[in-house]
């Protein structure tokens, strides 16, 4: 069993650099501009001078602070003539120009230095030029007619010795007369944002939260507690009642008791949680159904003092365990009255009464246990489910727990408290698949591990 | 049989929960305590730095500025200042090259730990925004005219600030910049030696060195140590605890330099022991709290959930629903070949049915606009008169634009630069409840003339996105506004009609120009009128975009407090709330 064990958790690496370099990928690929976004999104561009290099400069500050001022990867792939600054360039329009510029000219370093100059040179120049030089040299950007800009670079020469250094690198520019149908292979080390964000990961650094600057796991943490006891309340609620009712319907048979029972349960499952929710909410905390029942149970977690004790936070969530309780129950009471009633058919039953055993002693001390299987089953695939939490009655009963982390973080375009909660879901969900197969053998000794028997798993 | 026990044992525990727990005892200090619902957590709590507009409820209590505007009349009323601010030219070898500003703060005003508040403060702060490491792109560009401040070395108290150009806004704006304590966010002085010039124009070319220690400072500054747990400012209140997500209390300083002048402004009464603010994101969540009064505040509700508590609690509960700076618009592209010609936006105006967004779906909480100020502003232009909701005037206006059906599809078409185009419009909105319903009944409007509205549901910074590239059409939109007086140049002059400048809609011509420049050099307010009135005809008679209504906040109050209206966001001023 060991060395079965030992090969499962070396499988993690591969799997979890996988889902790692998916995720990193797609977060890159989610439209709208990220750097935007760490100046502040807003409808205005509050430039008061409406200098427009002041704006750039800002940008590509913001642009460092979330590297993505280098490559993404450690090569890319492309056409040959894109000029490498293309790569490294994070604002769309400038990096449209650099293409633009290099399908049209070479060689590429007389481009790159080309535009970073007019980068660098644009500041002075706004702020020593009047209006119409200002103009002449902002007629420049995004440019790719060379004799045109060469013309503008020379009349501001005059004025501003900086501009000759443009000017110097776009008369080496050539006319590129044809392009490489093969693409360009362009290699740039550990410079890049992936191994930057897989080198910290690697030490546990998960980053800081881009919303509120604390550490992402911190406030990966504080959801954490809030959403472990909300669930696992819900759970010991579910399994406390699901399989006692399970079993006691399977051993029951058909009876007018038993049809209620099953008619109260589809009842359950057929109400949508949030609405259960907000029922209980309004039932428990208002007094429009008269005097106000449950004010003690709601009193919502944000209104309690700063110290608050476990019983203080199982409390509040009573009501929200609840809503999650009623409606998963019918499925678990199914689950396992179906188990349970495959097991009573089963020869090893027959012969446990011939034996002469109780019934209570074959039902709980050999029915039960193989009956649980199925449910151990769903258990291990509930572990990562118990982490994600559950948005719907996070948001109505005001608990700050992780579906509402999520649900603001991926809106929210925080990457570094996704990718926390992302890192730790795979994780808990291979190490549930993993125990799922240790419980079994636990549970039921005959199930082995290993090659000795022709396979892995139960037999 | 021990898994029988196992489940016995579980119930028990349940039950145990369930039953253990006791009724609450009643909320301690209710008279001293107000409690005011926020739908999400603030960010940080540092001014002008903090992204979040709640955390700037926030910080209004907990710092100070030398001015500040009357959050009921809207006029500034002297904070940290002792006096107005002496404003006069700034000359240089015979030129007026900009203003210079001389401040006094008062002689009582200091930090909590003793310290006295001194214009080395203020030359603090804005190293602070100007230090480049510090994610503060927003507010250097709007301070990116002050060009240096000296400290009277005899008089600390005592600092003037030089401002580049006649910059109207120069005195406002630098004013109203709420100081942070020298002593307390730099420890090490590490700001001392870099100045004000070389942090603003030359922070490109300094030294290794110098930029770590820039870096270092702005990655503490930045840290939840500065940002969220020991804030420090010179107003009333100081921050006594912050459960992330959960609340947020600030507490009554007792020792508060204020309190020597107590009763000369608003800004003066700070009555509320304790100011708890606690994180509700859902609208019933927090009406229940209320009613249970676990809740004294309740703000941003909506209009239909505002009417019907109105109707059900009110003996219990007081309503306000003060008009804030913001309104609603359809911000146009002017330079999309079928928005080009001004007739076919006042068209569109035509066709937008504002009465009916105002009654229906803001349920009368609103109030309808013709201009970009906001109707409360003392310039707001009112001899302009509100563009009817008129199809019949609408299709006259296209037919005479050229815009008819000629294949009978029921849209109208027209031949530009050879070539067919439908006039079919696409809208940009967030997929907001109101904006949903905004969006369908300007399309059912627009079907009337003949025009087709597509809306598009989408993210507001993918909306954004395709405004800065020009890559759109229509975009429903917000636009929020200041008590300061409005600069029009971000979003109205041909400048910043390029792409990532704010003027999306490509407006502009040679006299809004004009008028726009001087404007922003007059620092008369009543000639300044004159302008603001010119400026706002231009805009009524171009139509680049379309106006519609300036919604109502909507707020509810626990009966416990006496409270005023107040004309600035949130709309409440808490300090002043008395308890009855």
């Amino acid at each position: 069993m060991s060395g079965y064990l030992v090969v499962r958790i070396l499988m993690f690496i591969p799997t979890m650099l996988g889902i790692l370099l998916i995720s990193f990928f797609l977060s890159r690929q989610v439209p709208g501009d990220p750097v935007t976004q760490i100046m502040g999104e807003s409808i205005e561009n509050p430039q008061a001078s409406g200098n427009p290099f002041n704006y750039y400069r800002e940008y590509d500050r913001a642009a460092r602070s979330i590297d993505r001022d280098i490559p993404s990867f450690y090569f890319s792939i492309a056409p040959s003539y894109l000029p490498r600054s293309y790569f490294s360039e994070p604002h769309p329009r400038f990096r449209e120009w650099y293409l633009e510029l290099g399908k049209k000219w070479k060689p590429r370093r007389m481009i790159d230095s080309f535009v970073s100059d007019y980068f660098k040179t644009g500041e002075t120049i706004w702020r020593k030029s009047d209006e119409e030089e200002r103009e002449l040299y902002l007629s420049l950007e995004g440019s790719v007619d060379r004799n045109q800009m060469i013309k503008s670079l020379q009349i501001l020469t005059d004025s501003f010795a900086e501009c000759s250094i443009m000017l110097h690198s776009l008369r080496q520019m050539e006319a590129r007369a044809t392009r490489s149908v093969f693409p360009g292979w362009y290699w740039w080390g550990g410079e890049n944002a992936f191994h930057r964000w897989i080198s910290d990961l690697a030490v546990l650094d998960f980053g800081i939260s881009l919303r509120d600057g604390r550490p992402a796991t911190a406030r990966v943490k504080e959801a954490l507690i809030w959403t472990l006891l909300m669930n696992g309340l819900a759970l010991l609620g579910l399994l406390g009642l699901g399989l006692p009712i399970g079993i006691w319907l399977a051993i029951s048979g058909k009876s007018n008791r038993t049809a209620v029972v099953s008619s109260v349960l589809y009842a359950g499952y057929a109400v949508p949680s949030f609405w259960l929710a907000t029922l209980l909410l309004i039932f428990f905390s208002t007094t429009d159904w008269g005097r106000s029942v449950g004010g003690w149970m709601l009193r919502s977690p944000l209104l309690m003092a700063g110290e608050t004790t476990l019983v203080d936070r199982l409390r509040v969530l009573i009501l929200p365990a609840a809503s999650i309780v009623l409606p998963s129950l019918a499925f678990v009471a199914r689950q396992m009255e179906q188990s349970v009633s495959r097991e009573l058919g089963k020869l090893y039953v027959t012969t446990a009464r011939a034996k002469g055993l109780s019934r209570g002693r074959i039902i709980w001390r050999h029915i039960v246990p193989n009956a649980l299987f199925p449910v151990i089953t769903w258990l291990a695939t509930l572990i990562p489910a118990l982490l994600a939490g559950s948005l719907v009655i996070e948001v109505i009963f005001n608990i700050p727990g992780m579906g509402r982390l999520m649900w603001e973080s991926i809106f929210g375009r925080d990457w570094p408290v996704v990718f926390t909660v992302l890192v730790l879901t795979s994780f808990l969900a291979l190490v549930g698949q993993l125990s799922a197969d240790v419980i079994y053998a636990f549970i039921d000794p005959r199930v082995q591990f290993g090659s000795q028997n022709g396979g892995h798993g139960k037999n | 049989m021990p898994t029988n026990r196992v489940l016995l044992l579980s119930l028990f525990v349940v039950m145990m929960i369930i039953g253990g727990c006791a009724p609450d005892e009643q909320q301690e200090d209710a008279g001293q305590s107000v409690v005011v619902r926020l739908p999400s957590d603030p960010d940080r709590l540092q001014p002008e730095l903090s992204s979040s507009g709640y955390s700037q409820q926030l910080e209004n209590h907990m710092f100070a500025s030398l001015t500040e505007y009357n959050p009921y009349t809207l006029k500034p009323e002297l904070v940290l200042a002792a006096e107005e601010p002496v404003v006069e030219d700034w000359v240089e070898n015979g030129d007026t090259v900009g203003l210079i500003i001389h401040y006094e703060i008062r002689r009582e005003a200091n930090w909590s730990t003793g310290n006295p508040i001194t214009g080395e403060d203020y030359l603090f702060t804005q190293k602070v925004f100007f230090n480049p490491k510090v994610n503060a792109a927003k507010i250097r560009g709007y301070l990116d005219f002050i060009r240096k401040i000296e400290v009277d070395p005899d008089n600390p108290k005592k600092f003037s600030v030089f401002a580049e150009g006649k910059y109207f806004l120069a005195e406002p704006v630098s004013s109203m910049i709420p100081i942070y304590p020298k002593h307390h966010y730099d420890p090490n002085s590490w700001l001392d030696t870099f100045s004000l010039q070389t942090l603003k124009e030359r922070s490109d070319q300094l030294s290794k060195a110098a930029e770590e220690v820039l870096d270092s400072f702005a990655n503490r500054f930045s840290s939840p140590e500065y940002s969220r747990k020991n804030p420090m400012g010179a107003g009333a209140y100081r921050l006594k605890e912050w459960t992330p997500n959960q609340r947020l209390v600030l507490e009554r300083k007792e020792d508060w330099w204020g309190d020597k002048y107590s009763g000369e402004n608003v800004f003066f009464s700070a009555n509320p022991k304790e100011i708890q603010y606690v994180i509700m994101p859902d609208e019933v969540g927090a009406i229940s709290a209320l009613k249970a009064g676990q809740v004294d505040v309740i703000t941003e509700i909506s209009p239909q959930q505002f009417q019907k508590l109105k109707r059900e609690a009110s003996e219990r509960l007081q309503f306000m629903s003060p008009s804030l700076f913001q309104y609603y618009y359809i911000g146009l592209n002017n330079r999309d070949p079928r928005l080009q010609d001004r007739r076919v936006r006042r068209a569109l105006m035509h066709l937008l049915n504002v009465e009916k967004i105002r009654t229906v779906v803001l349920d009368s909480l609103a109030r309808r606009i013709v201009g970009p100020f906001h109707p409360s502003k003392s310039y707001y232009n009112d001899t302009l008169d509100l563009i009817p909701y008129d199809p019949a005037k609408a299709r006259t206006l296209l037919d005479r634009a050229g815009w008819k059906d000629s294949n009978g599809d029921g849209i109208r078409d027209k031949i530009i630069d050879g070539q067919r185009l439908d006039l079919q419009l696409e809208l940009n909105s967030t997929g907001s409840q109101i904006g949903e319903q905004i969006a369908l009944i300007f399309r059912q409007g627009a079907g009337k003339g003949g025009v087709e509205v597509e809306v598009e549901n989408q993210e507001f910074r993918i909306t954004l996105q395709d405004m800065r590239e020009r890559t759109y059409q229509m975009s429903l939109l917000v636009n929020r506004q200041y008590a300061l007086p409005a600069d029009p140049y971000q979003n109205w002059h041909t400048d910043n009609d390029r792409p990532d400048g704010s003027n999306y809609y490509g407006f502009g011509d040679e006299e809004s120009d004009q008028i726009i420049k001087t404007l922003r050099k007059t620092l008369d307010p009543e000639k300044r009128r004159d302008l603001y009135y010119r400026f706002q005809e231009i805009i009524y008679h171009r139509q680049p975009v379309l106006f519609m209504v300036s919604p109502e906040e909507t707020i509810v109050i626990s009966d416990r407090w006496k409270v005023r209206k107040a004309a600035r966001h949130p709309g409440f001023f808490v300090p002043q709330f008395e308890a009855k």
